[in-house]
């Protein structure tokens, strides 16, 4: 058991807790977060990746319409290189109210959101696979953001400030003196050891499983978790963020991100954010809408679907959860409870993430008694000035290219070199293959790992020379980790890509009957419905 | 050579059972014609012949004596593809097959009775029925006094020698992994197992390969390596090495592109091209016209166009869900592309695919075949759908190809047995 | 669909890379699955180039027809080119480069009133030397020489023969035209020793050596007038037949498909279009053709070129050639003599070209024939550049079988 001192103590590592903790360590706090697997490795890593520019709000929640917009212009300045400029169209397509464009546009601009409205001939100008029924598009400073490298470089600024991130540290109790939290207990799932952190203040940045926090104080803070399903598309159908001008709803949105397009989302209330199943329904539905906006997409090859769980809070009963505010909550518990040393901040969304950490980082300043001013929104995250402008999508493949690279590829899908996996291994502290993953992309294309991941665990097992024991089990891990998001959608070329996936897995390299344990403490945890519930739709 | 314009046999598909199938049909005098797609499994496999390597399938230790645990197979699941063919048949398929191989200057070894056991290209133990001389010498069964050395090449991207090493090592052997790099080397680009196998038939690279490793050999009794030696001459570069090094050497199959697979492909495709056989790829098959029970003629795609190809007889060999032969779609239909013949699968998508990927039971849509007769006619009900077509391959139901570790061995069986249910040919035969 | 569209068919597996003969012999391409499928999904309009990598790509095609996904590899590369042409990705002095190899028919127009001088101009050395230094023109190529009489002045001047069976539209390409009228006139006496009315309207370059060097509107603007030439016959159901593969593979399926021309009278005369072998073997299955061949004692390679395979439709030249008595043909199962068009007179890849093209090169050599058979022109200049043996065209065999005068090279054979 180890015991550690400090000021504050984050607890969430997905965007809302790097936001946090960046903003605390900028802010000259001794900080420390902790994560229970790696970063983002809950909601902030499963959502379609879009920026919003507020047009989704416009009219249902003007409020957080304007948080989106004075946000989406903050991002662009500070981490340009995690957002691709891919613009927004919001367009009618025959399911939808034509007079809904109208509304829409008034609300846009009362909130302050740029919209212009477009021909539909320059609209299928610009992406000749969209539906041509579509009678009105208009034109939006949406875009696509890289959560996961936004994410990692957040904790990155705050590492250079000092604090200390610390993933696979689940947080298994709060520590109490009276009524005041004084630290959390943890759990190091790497080196299988309980870690006692002492801190002044507790910062619950635990998203949908803020409530599950707060219950280890005793504090009763409902979250309702709001799961959403997404599918993705092998290819970019799109190239431009398109979402149906009408009120947000299932499957009305089309993200295209790095190489794929995400078709998002279902909204399901789920009991619990750890354990919810992927329905066959919700794959069909997110088809069955794509379809309406890009003809034919149900034909395509689908690459993965994946679901994250919404963090959404209120403090009244909820029923249908599209209808609780986006807008984020914080929760003094000492004002609120009675409870001091512990502040929860919930609900929002990527885009407020920032705007989410300053609110929380203030609060923190008025406890400590000092103030400090927020300087998040004027620094840019690391890398931002070297690289100079927005990502593009083919500026990996252009990167290879310049370096003539083409034949050191790890994931040639992905266009992941042997350099940027050993660095992410050696570098990036990577503790599993699936770490590996959220920081090189690898794995994330047509063969889901077919490829790669042998090649991945050589390299890891040369350079941290572990057990090949462990070798083994992180590379059944990560089959499993592909596995998982693969199951809903398998059908079509996919499936083959699979069968040839085992091919090599096992006929060429016999990987299940190689020592070793089956998996590890860091396997996938897999979409499961809650235990007690029947397993729905599979054999 | 000849030429078919108007074959009497067409096979559809070139894994290895189409391959297999028209070398035998065509050197038996048949006219054959070869459509496929592109080229198939021969190209991914390891380059040996697993005939049973797990049976029952799951974490069982590997299958010791093949004649017997098939025999036993074939008791227990008369619908197996080994059960049609009988042990009888596929052994005489073994044996033409090594046969072929050994006439082509590179040889095969084992038989059914007995098991190899080789390591894979991450340290598993593999095991294989036939295996080409190549690789013989990786046989685990053998201990060694001194640890084999296992070699690999600095930014090959498929070959881990100290991966494979601790794996062997943490199963009972002595082995150590080293990797080098040559003056050619440092001058490519790009290193892979295909750029290997160019490299390693010119006689320079061999020569800087033989001095980058000398100094490396130690007391180790036999070297590993990925399997690249050359496409064509494998055996005579094998002895080269080997006499260079004054021990033995042998190969370890590396993931797709196969070097070992691919050279098993040219043997066959010049088998069946100096037998008159004529091989068309680049040829998907979009319909088929039948006359009752028979199948008259297939249609290809081309450029603007249909193509018609008419035959006698139809053997199709299109490999399952691997192969492309079936297909599925999210509506969970299960679909055999060219004739549309009854599949047998699970027919709700929901029971396609257990929870672990590496589930012992092997995923159900993945057993997804075509039920046939004895004479390999696919079957509708209990009676032949066509009189005058014939499944091979893993296109078959009643396996489960890759858990049992079967793939080649059913391939090649049955692409030899479907000769048995075709009419003899008046043709000249010279087999 | 959109060729890129067929990216999502792959299934990474490699077999592509296995084949690729220009990957096979250097590293500045780094193959068909890399620049393929898999850039493809890197590849966005509206984007910073990237590098000139798939500019190596030969499009051979070699990769589309083992793929056994059904990918579009080599017309994914020709579109990825064409994006680079158009966003000004190569220089003006290889764009000028290009489009002289790939203006095969203004070449003719400007080069073929001046043959004599044009000729001596095109194999001098040292203007070779200076084309190759100014221009990237590879000085060792084998560039054609004109021929002193166009082919349709021969065709205007010919008296037709009886034609009981109907009539046929001849598109006979530019190198017919300008370089070997001997391949067309070849082509009229087989079409009419088979009782065909052979017709020949105004027609262009088909446009491939623009596609496949990225010039797709100039090639747009071909194939639109060939079309507008072409289409009337088409909808009387007249056949429309070529001698070279590599004009009838694009009125098939390349224009439409590069250039996403799916109008209805381009797929008229795409469907109508035959490579005259392919043509003729038809007439045969039908039992149609004039089998009346006179023997002609003679052993030698065929190579189908890589533009032929493409059509999928077999190898209808040999099953011709096998037909004619005493004619032993020696297949040829290279994969590419690697010229490719326009590509292996490009200096930058005339090596890569040679290196690709040496096993052919050696079959030739070691069949020992006094020549060698392919049916794309350009093919034949490369395979009698790489290994000494002139090279003739099936039809010219064809036309020497049904006892017409033989030609050229055939002419000093004693057959």
């Amino acid at each position: 058991m180890r015991t550690i001192q400090t000021e504050v103590l984050v607890i969430g590592g997905g965007a809302t807790g790097a936001g946090i903790i960046r903003d605390l360590a900028m802010r000259g706090f001794d900080a420390i977060l902790v994560e229970k697997r790696d970063l983002t490795h809950g909601t902030t890593g499963r959502y379609h990746g879009l920026l919003h520019s507020g047009g989704r709000y416009a009219v249902k929640d003007p409020k957080a319409a304007v948080e989106c917009i004075e946000e989406n212009r903050i991002l662009r300045r500070i981490m340009p290189h995690c957002l691709e400029d891919t613009g927004g169209f919001f367009v009618v397509t025959p399911w939808d109210d034509p007079d809904f464009g109208d509304t829409f546009m008034e609300g846009c601009r009362n909130a302050g959101i740029p919209v212009e409205e477009i021909s539909v001939a320059q609209m299928l100008r610009e992406e000749p696979l969209l539906n041509p029924k579509i009678s009105r598009c208009f034109r939006v400073p949406d875009a696509a953001a890289d959560s996961f490298l936004a994410t990692r470089l957040n904790a990155e600024s705050a590492r250079a400030y000092g604090a200390r991130i610390w993933t696979y540290h689940e947080v298994r109790d709060l520590m109490m003196d009276g009524q005041r939290v004084i630290g959390a207990v943890c759990y190091d799932l790497v080196h299988d050891e309980e870690v006692r952190i002492y801190a002044d203040m507790v910062v619950n940045a635990a998203g949908a499983w803020a409530g599950k926090i707060a219950a280890m104080a005793g504090l009763d803070v409902t979250i309702t978790p709001g799961k959403g399903v997404m599918v993705a598309i092998n290819h970019r159908v799109l190239n431009t963020v398109v979402n149906r001008c009408k009120m947000p709803s299932d499957g009305d949105i089309i993200v295209p991100i790095h190489t794929v397009a995400v078709i998002g989302t279902t909204d399901v209330k789920v009991s619990d954010p750890e354990h919810f199943a992927i329905e066959p329904w919700e794959v069909e539905l997110m088809l069955d809408e794509g379809e309406k906006l890009v003809p034919g997409v149900k034909e395509m090859r689908i690459l993965r679907a994946w679901a994250g769980v919404r963090p959404l809070y209120q403090e009244t009963k909820a029923v249908d959860t599209r209808d609780i505010t986006r807008a984020y909550t914080l929760l003094d518990h000492e004002t609120r409870d009675g409870v001091s040393g512990i502040i929860t901040m919930t609900g929002g969304k990527w885009t407020t993430y920032r705007q989410m950490a300053q609110v929380t980082v203030d609060r923190v300043c008025e406890k400590f008694g000092v103030q400090r001013e927020c300087r998040t929104h004027l620094e840019p995250l690391p890398g931002a000035e070297q690289h100079g402008g927005y990502h593009w999508l083919g500026a990996r493949f252009a990167d290879v290219e310049r370096r003539q690279a083409y034949g050191d590829l790890i994931c040639e899908c992905e266009l992941a070199t042997r350099e940027d996996v050993e660095r992410a291994i050696l570098e990036g502290d990577a503790k599993a293959i699936d770490d590996i993953r959220r920081m090189v992309r690898l794995g994330m294309g047509p063969c889901q790992g077919g490829f790669c991941t042998f090649r991945a665990v050589g390299l890891l097992h040369r350079l941290r020379q572990p057990d090949v024991e462990e070798a083994n089990a992180a590379l059944r891990d990560f089959l499993q980790e592909r596995w998982k998001g693969l199951l809903p959608i398998l059908w079509g070329q996919q499936l083959r890509q699979e069968r040839l996936d085992e091919f090599i897995y096992l006929s060429v390299l016999n990987v299940d009957h190689l020592p070793g344990p089956k998996a590890t403490r860091l396997a996938p945890v897999m979409y499961d419905p809650p235990t007690g519930e029947a397993p729905q739709g599979r054999v | 050579m000849r030429m078919n314009t108007y074959p009497d046999v067409i096979v559809i598909g070139a894994g290895l059972s189409g391959l297999t199938a028209a070398w035998q049909l065509a050197a038996r005098g048949h006219r054959v014609r070869l459509i496929t797609k592109g080229w198939g499994a021969t190209h991914w496999h390891s380059g040996c012949i697993d005939v049973l390597g797990y049976f029952p399938i799951g974490n069982t230790p590997p299958v010791s004596l093949p004649r017997e645990t098939l025999a036993t197979l074939i008791a227990n699941m008369p619908e197996h593809p080994y059960a049609l063919v009988g042990i009888e048949r596929l052994e005489a398929a073994l044996d033409a097959f090594a046969t072929l191989c050994h006439d082509a200057g590179y040889p095969l070894h084992g038989s059914l009775d007995s098991q190899w056991l080789l390591p894979s290209a991450v340290g598993a133990f593999r095991p294989t029925c036939l295996a080409p001389e190549t690789m013989m010498a990786g046989d685990l069964s053998r201990h060694d006094r001194e640890p084999m050395l296992i070699v690999g090449f600095e930014r090959l991207n498929d070959f881990y020698p100290e991966l494979i090493a601790a794996n062997l090592i943490k199963q009972g052997h002595l082995a150590r992994g080293t990797l080098v790099e040559t003056p050619t080397l440092r001058r490519q680009k790009a290193i892979n197992t295909l750029v290997l196998a160019r490299l390693f038939e010119q006689a320079t690279f061999r020569a800087e390969f033989i001095a980058a490793v000398k100094p490396k050999l130690g007391k180790a009794e036999r070297v590993g390596i990925p399997a690249v030696l050359g496409f064509d001459n494998a055996l005579a570069i094998k002895a080269e090495l080997e006499k260079a090094f004054d021990r033995p050497i042998f190969e370890i199959p590396t993931v797709p592109p196969s070097v070992p697979g691919m050279r098993l492909h040219r043997i066959l495709t010049r088998a069946i091209e100096r037998a008159g056989g004529d091989i068309r790829t680049g040829m998907q098959v979009v319909a088929a016209d039948t006359k009752g029970d028979r199948v008259t003629t297939i249609w290809t795609e081309a450029a603007a166009r249909r193509v018609p190809h008419h035959a006698d007889t139809f053997v199709l060999a299109t490999g399952g869900i691997l192969g492309g032969g079936i297909t599925t779609t999210y509506t969970g239909e299960v679909r055999e592309v060219v004739f549309g013949l009854p599949v047998n699968a699970p027919t709700d998508r929901m029971a396609w695919l257990y929870r672990d990927v590496l589930d012992e039971r092997g995923h159900p849509i993945f057993r997804a075949g075509i039920r046939v007769n004895s004479s390999f006619r696919p079957l509708d009900g209990e009676t032949p759908r066509y009189t005058n077509v014939h499944v091979i391959g893993t296109t078959l139901d009643g396996c489960e190809p890759l858990r049992e570790r079967s793939f080649e061995g059913i391939a090649i069986a049955t692409g030899f047995a479907v000769q048995d249910a075709l009419p003899t040919t008046n043709h000249s035969t010279s087999a | 669909m959109f060729v890129e569209q067929t990216l999502d068919n792959c299934i990474k597996c490699n077999i592509c890379v296995t084949e690729c003969p220009v990957a096979a012999v250097t590293d500045k391409f780094p193959g068909p699955k890399y620049e393929g499928p898999q850039a493809a999904r890197f590849r966005q309009p509206n984007q910073p180039l990237t590098d000139w990598s798939v500019d190596y790509c030969s499009g051979c095609r070699v990769c589309n027809m083992v793929c056994p996904t059904g990918v579009r590899i080599a017309e994914i590369n020709a579109r990825a080119r064409a994006e680079m042409v158009r966003k000004g990705a190569f220089g003006w002095r290889t764009r000028l480069r290009n489009n002289l190899l790939a203006r095969s028919e203004l070449l003719g127009k400007v080069g073929h009133p001046i043959a004599p001088l044009a000729n001596a101009l095109l194999q001098n050395p040292l203007g070779r030397l200076a084309a190759e230094m100014t221009l990237g023109i590879a000085r060792h190529a084998p560039l054609p020489t004109f021929s002193r009489e166009r082919f349709t002045a021969w065709y205007r001047a010919h008296q037709p023969a009886n034609a009981p069976k109907g009539k046929v539209v001849y598109f006979h390409g530019c190198s017919t035209e300008y370089y070997e009228p001997r391949v067309g006139r070849a082509a009229v006496r087989v079409l009419e020793a088979n009782g065909f009315d052979v017709i020949i309207p105004p027609q262009h370059c088909c446009g491939l050596p623009l596609l496949s060097n990225g010039e797709f509107d100039a090639a747009r603007n071909y194939h639109r007038r060939n079309v507008n030439s072409l289409v009337e016959y088409a909808r009387q159901g007249i056949p429309i037949v070529g001698t070279s593969t590599s004009c009838t593979l694009t009125l098939k399926e390349e224009a439409p498909e590069l250039l996403d021309a799916f109008d209805e009278e381009s797929r008229l005369v795409a469907e109508r279009t035959f490579d005259l072998s392919e043509f003729l073997l038809n007439l045969h299955t039908r039992g149609e053709l004039n089998t009346e061949f006179r023997s002609i004692d003679l052993r030698a390679v065929y190579h189908p070129p890589c533009q032929y395979r493409a059509h999928r439709v077999g190898r209808p030249s040999l099953e011709l050639l096998r037909l004619i008595p005493g004619l032993d043909i020696v297949e040829s199962h290279a994969a590419c003599c690697g010229i490719a068009g326009t590509y292996g007179f490009k200096a930058e890849k005339y090596e890569i070209a040679m290196q690709v093209g040496q096993p052919l090169f050696d079959l030739v050599r070691a069949t020992g024939g006094p020549i060698a058979i392919c049916d794309s022109e350009t093919c034949r200049w490369q395979i009698t550049h790489g290994s000494g043996v002139p090279s003739v065209h099936p039809m010219e065999l064809l036309a020497l079988a049904y006892g017409y005068e033989p030609e050229g090279v055939l002419q000093q054979q004693t057959l």
